[in-house]
């Protein structure tokens, strides 16, 4: 996992620092158009140009030290596996369009029985009834039992 | 589910908070507290039975505790940390029974300047003291947290800030999608990534019963427990240090009490594992000293009770007690009943569970994700929430891949509004005296605080300067 952290530290750490660094100029205008002291005071900027300050120096020394130190050779997934990460993420996103259309049942199921293809799981056989349960269990716990809305 | 490996306790109450958006304040924190209690507890039996920790708090545990199962006495370790996990339980809830009161009187002595230092020192703790050993981390998360919970409609002066042009922004980041998706879509994320969940779960030794317990043996060790529940407590208390410090220092503790050692610490020593069950324990009491006097959550599961509270419209403070006494001894007693569960489940189930942890992951993590699913479109009946949910989860998987800790990033959207609305008016209170600093920074509390922020960079530095990883 080192070994990928190496290339995402860098990456995380550049984007800490980005974020901050866009947070403190943002804050800075904010503070400037505020008409008096006073109002800088109660200025919806001026904490955020505080901490902005804190992410800057805390994130520039991480973004620093990221560059510079080599990335290490550790435990790093297998590519099956990071592919599996990337199909559940999209599986994810999709997940939300098909509740959008459709309902919750339909749209878990659908998504529990790829997902479950997605982690290795080839006997449709298996996948069916347990999406088709795990999907209905949930449902009679959220929606029956808890009476907490679903889509 | 904190007993399954690579499913916290945090995580656990996350996803269950959706669950009682329907129930009562004090059903919904009783079963809260439960969650907590055992929780803890349950991360130790994957740690004790096959290697994995179940949480952070659970790494020491691991270290001692799995050389006992190889060497074919995980009962003894199952059993000695069900009951020295139920003694530092009960030491904390009586520990916040006991000095909740008087925190709660001198909290009301704290002005908009302490609570936004007290949120500075719950920042710079958790930042300072990750599993991460590096400050900067930390403290970057820290920032992400504050910067999260910025978005929305200021409460202040009622404009829209960082919403990019996104209605659905306008009502800010919703703490228990994002809880959720960092603490359950990340795990899921992550639990595929490592191949767990595509593989067979790993098989540790089989020999949990059958092997006589020597109680005498066991409550040798009550006398230093009762140390280890005192640290547990303290650590517990300091807002942003959490369970996994309390049983590090136990631990280290544990070495110097302990002279003549079952086995060599590392080697298979109960005495380790007692140390590190006590004191993880015994925080649960503590950190909720902080979050219900003054509404500074100790650790990430008591950020998530503060969600509780939130979702049921009941603001922990100074006045907490005085206006809620009821419920605060509904809470305890919910904590005491949740230890005696503890001790049974623990003594009688926990040493057969380990059919439990062998729970294929192609079945375990499709229902998990569904489940953060669920409960993050059920706490506001969005869809936007479950988009939140998703964002949250890959932001928390790709933290943790680069070591980053996730306990202040959550400290830091929760705590965050109560930092800006506290700084402003500190600044809008000191801007009308003849001297700023010393309105702002002058007082006695105020003063202790701002010591306390420095001895935790400090600290935090010392760690970060002990480890050589970014």
């Amino acid at each position: 996992m080192n070994g990928a952290g190496g290339t995402v530290n860098k990456a995380v750490s550049a984007a800490a620092l980005a974020a901050a660094a866009a947070l403190f100029a943002r804050s800075v205008f904010g503070l400037l158009s505020a008409e008096d002291a006073v109002h800088m005071a109660m200025s919806p900027w001026l904490f955020p140009a505080v901490i902005s300050v804190a992410g800057v120096s805390a994130s520039a020394v991480l973004t620093v030290r990221a560059f510079r130190t080599p990335g290490r050779d550790g435990e790093k997934a297998a590519q099956d596996d990071r592919i599996r990460v990337f199909l559940t993420a999209a599986l994810c996103v999709l997940y939300i369009v098909w509740l959008k259309t459709t309902s919750f049942i339909p749209a878990s199921i659908v998504f529990l029985g790829m997902l479950m293809l997605v982690l290795g799981e080839k006997r449709m056989k298996v996948v069916i009834p347990a999406a088709v349960i795990v999907t209905l269990a949930l449902y009679a716990l959220f929606a029956l039992l808890l009476k907490v809305r679903l889509p | 589910m904190g007993a399954v490996p690579g499913l916290s306790v945090t995580m656990a109450t996350a996803l269950l908070v959706s669950l009682t958006y329907t129930w009562s304040a004090a059903d919904a924190l009783a079963m809260a507290m439960g969650v907590y209690v055992v929780g803890v507890y349950s991360g130790a039996v994957s740690a004790i039975l096959v290697n994995i920790p179940g949480a952070p708090s659970n790494v020491v545990t691991a270290a001692d505790g799995y050389k006992l199962t190889q060497r074919g006495e995980a009962r003894k370790a199952l059993i000695y940390t069900a009951f020295y996990s139920f003694t530092g339980s009960a030491f904390g809830l009586a520990a916040l029974a006991l000095l909740a009161r008087p925190a709660s009187a001198l909290a009301l002595r704290f002005q908009p300047a302490d609570y936004f230092l007290l949120a500075v020192l719950g920042l710079v703790t958790a930042g300072g003291l990750s599993q991460s050993g590096s400050l900067a981390k930390g403290l970057t998360c820290s920032f992400a947290g504050l910067f999260f919970s910025l978005i929305g409609i200021d409460p202040v002066m009622g404009t829209p800030r960082l919403t990019f042009g996104i209605k659905a922004l306008n009502a800010g980041i919703q703490t228990v999608p994002a809880l959720i998706g960092l603490f359950g879509l990340a795990e899921v994320f992550m639990l595929i990534y490592k191949g767990a969940a595509s593989s067979e779960p790993p098989a540790g030794r089989q020999e949990a019963e059958g092997e006589r317990i020597d109680i005498g043996d066991m409550l040798r060790h009550f006398p230093n427990s009762l140390v280890y529940s005192l640290t547990g407590v303290l650590v517990g208390a300091l807002p942003g240090a959490g369970s996994p410090v309390a049983s590090f220092i136990a631990y280290g503790q544990a070495a110097r009490l302990n002279r003549k050692p079952s086995r060599p610490f590392g080697e298979g020593a109960v005495e380790g594992v007692i140390a590190s069950e006590t004191a993880n324990n015994a925080c649960i009491g503590g950190a909720m000293i902080p979050m219900l006097t003054l509404g500074i959550p100790g650790d990430a599961v008591t950020a998530v009770m503060a969600a509780v509270f939130t979702v049921h419209g009941i603001q922990p403070g100074p006045l907490f007690l005085a206006s809620n006494a009821e419920l605060f001894g509904k809470i305890i007693e919910a904590g005491f009943i949740s230890c005696v569960f503890l001790l049974l489940l623990g003594l009688f189930l926990a040493p057969r569970m380990t059919g439990v942890l062998r729970i294929s992951g192609r079945y375990l993590v499709p229902a998990v994700a569904l489940i953060c699913a669920a409960g993050a479109y059920a706490s506001s009946g969005r869809l936007f929430d479950v988009g939140v949910m998703v964002f949250f989860g890959l932001l928390g998987f790709f933290l943790r891949l680069g070591g980053f800790p996730l306990s202040p990033l959550i400290l830091g959207l929760v705590l965050g509004g109560m930092a800006d609305s506290n700084f402003r008016r500190a600044v809008s209170l000191a801007s009308t005296a003849d001297n700023f600093l010393a309105a702002m920074f002058g007082r006695p509390i105020t003063l202790v605080l701002l010591a306390l922020i420095v001895i935790s960079l400090v600290v935090g530095g010392k760690r970060n300067a002990g480890r050589t990883e970014v």
